[in-house]
């Protein structure tokens, strides 16, 4: 099997992921692209461990998975939140805390 | 065979167990006072550091996956401290009133469980976990009292970066297994000249580590959320992430340095450019905040600016490694002491200026003389005025840099200490001016009960001890990390 292969799809999954993050505003997009981005993580993971013959890789993406899962738990209740609270699902819209530069002269 | 202790997983089971014992004694029926949960968390921190204390001295692994060297023993020790710390500070804070409930103590401590295990992790799947750990828990605490303005916001921020920079963190830990067949730090190195491996993966992944990590430690470029993090979050919140989350963060980093000193040339220049950006970009954008977290925040990222100046210098034949390293565990150290201080005195006054805003401070250092000293002496420290721990933290870490022969970074680093000095001065000025208007009398601390301002001020106080002590006995402390 060839390794780099693999690694090779595994990263454009990453990648796919990173972009998906970047460029939707909508907050359970970027969820997705999160989900995608530790997806390519496990593939890469299950390659390396058949590729070293040893149980490693697999035991690392069960962990990614569980942790993948608990992530996906805590984000999915703070999307609600936000969507109860300040009744906003986009990312851009929440814009409450941002640098609010001092004024020249009001320095002290 | 691997060793095994089973003195490294006492601790850390303690506290994860403990945390799911104090989610059941919540739920008790006829419980109805939510301090007796908060007791029971802090007896569990407390055993969790006897039991820390009790070990003996010498290294000690457990099945490879955790090592309870002298290193990590005072990081856990500091670790414990923080938790009980955030615990005593969340207890009547201001913006958390009657929201401490079981579900709160039990963040604390699966957070602190994390944090044992990301500090002593000596495989990558036990930093993983340890790290995720944190941030889950960290993530929900932030997000605390969801009606408080900027609360959700701030969690989400949180929640969006430490799982990206968990993926690429991950993602950098699988390539590194790819490149050389071993999940275990001590191993990779010896690993590496095999038949079968990949010395460019291993770099790459290293590279990609070093990213989640600069993430997590909110190292310029990688800083942009931790200001609206620190604005959003509750001070005991605030006061956890940096005195407890990034410094187990720092101390696996210092791990992985330790053990992959061979490979660091290749990832020098990353780290070299994070350094001037972080120094630079940190205390200029400080420079002109008008809110004092933020103003910490951005102080913060200038901190881990001097701290990662230590980790340009590592390599596999220099004899300085030991030194190097051990000057940025003591600028972790005195670095969460100082900002203890500086969160508790912020979460103190929450009731009288709940935006943290600079201006809103006005006078408070004249009213409340006793804070205000504390608060100065961390502000000093947080500056580098010596005899405090954070002007010893400085001098040892630019003194290693320079013996590594660092001369351009070491100019640059003081030059931005320098300049770092106007907006610390700023806080002071602000602090002991003439008080601008009245507090009302339900606000004022000086009127409530004891209850109210007990935690808070037991922390204080003994955070500002321990910054002058880390200060004045640096060379005892030098010698203990």
């Amino acid at each position: 099997m060839n390794l780099l292969a693999v690694l090779f799809v595994s990263f454009l999954l990453f990648a796919i992921g990173l972009a998906v993050i970047l460029v939707r505003r909508q907050l359970l997009f970027v969820l997705m692209g999160i989900e995608v981005m530790t997806n390519g993580a496990v593939l890469a993971a299950v390659a390396a461990g058949q590729y070293w013959h040893s149980a490693d890789g697999q035991v690392l993406s069960l962990f990614m998975m569980l942790v993948a899962g608990s992530e996906l738990a805590i984000t999915l209740l703070l999307a609600m939140l936000s969507y109860r609270y300040l009744k906003v699902s986009r990312i851009d819209q929440m814009n409450q805390l941002q640098d609010k530069l001092d004024k020249e002269g009001q320095l002290l | 065979m691997p060793s095994t202790d089973f003195y490294p997983v006492i601790a850390p089971a303690l506290t994860g167990i403990g945390g799911l014992l104090v989610l059941l004694i919540g739920v008790w029926p006829r419980l109805k006072d939510a301090a007796l949960v908060a007791f029971y968390a802090s007896i569990v921190l407390l055993l969790g550091a006897m039991a820390v204390l009790l070990a003996p001295h010498e290294a000690a692994g457990f099945e490879r996956f955790i090592s309870l060297d002298p290193v990590n023993r005072h990081g856990w020790l500091l670790f414990t401290a923080g938790g009980l710390a955030t615990l005593l500070l969340a207890w009547r804070d201001r913006q958390l009133l009657g929201e401490v409930d079981e579900q709160f103590c039990s963040l604390v401590l699966f957070a602190v469980t994390g944090t044992y295990l990301l500090s002593a992790a000596t495989n990558l799947l036990a930093a993983f976990i340890g790290m995720e750990l944190t941030a889950l828990s960290v993530m929900a605490m932030i997000a605390w009292q969801p009606q408080r303005k900027g609360a959700i916001e701030a969690a989400i921020k949180y929640a969006i970066t430490a799982t990206v920079s968990g993926s690429i963190m991950l993602f950098g830990i699988v390539l590194m297994y790819a490149g050389s067949g071993s999940l275990y730090l001590d191993a990779i190195p010896g690993n590496l000249g095999g038949e079968r491996t990949n010395e460019t993966l291993v770099i790459v992944g290293l590279a990609m580590v070093l990213v989640g990590i600069a993430f997590e430690l909110a190292v310029a470029p990688f800083h942009c959320w931790l200001a609206d993090v620190f604005q959003g979050s509750s001070s005991p919140v605030t006061a956890f992430i940096a005195s407890v989350g990034k410094i187990a963060m720092l101390l696996f980093l210092l791990n992985l340095a330790d053990q992959l000193s061979g490979l660091w040339p290749a990832i020098h220049g990353v780290i070299i450019g994070m350094v001037v950006l972080s120094v630079v970009w940190g205390n200029l954008a400080a420079l002109r905040q008008s809110n004092l977290k933020r103003m910490l925040a951005y102080s913060s990222v200038a901190h881990f600016g001097y701290v990662l100046l230590a980790l340009t210098a590592i390599s596999g034949d220099a004899d300085g490694n030991a030194d190097l390293l051990q000057a940025a565990a003591y600028y972790g150290l005195s670095y969460a002491v100082m900002n203890m201080v500086s969160f508790a005195v912020i979460g103190l006054l929450s009731g009288i200026n709940p935006s943290a805003d600079l201006e809103g401070y006005r006078g408070m250092g004249r009213r409340y003389p006793l804070l205000g000293v504390a608060l100065a002496i961390a502000v000093l420290s947080l500056a580098g005025i010596p005899p405090t721990a954070g002007f010893f933290g400085k001098l040892f870490v630019f003194t290693q840099a320079l013996n590594q022969g660092q001369l351009g970074l070491v100019i640059i680093a003081s030059l931005a200490a320098a300049s770092s000095l106007f907006y610390y001065l700023r806080i002071l000025v602000v602090f002991f001016s003439v008080p601008s208007n009245e507090v009302s009398e339900e606000a004022d601390i000086a009127l409530q009960g004891d209850a109210v301002v007990m935690g808070p001020t037991l922390v204080i106080s003994l955070s500002t001890a321990a910054v002058l002590l880390i200060g004045l006995c640096a060379g005892t402390v030098l010698t203990f990390i």
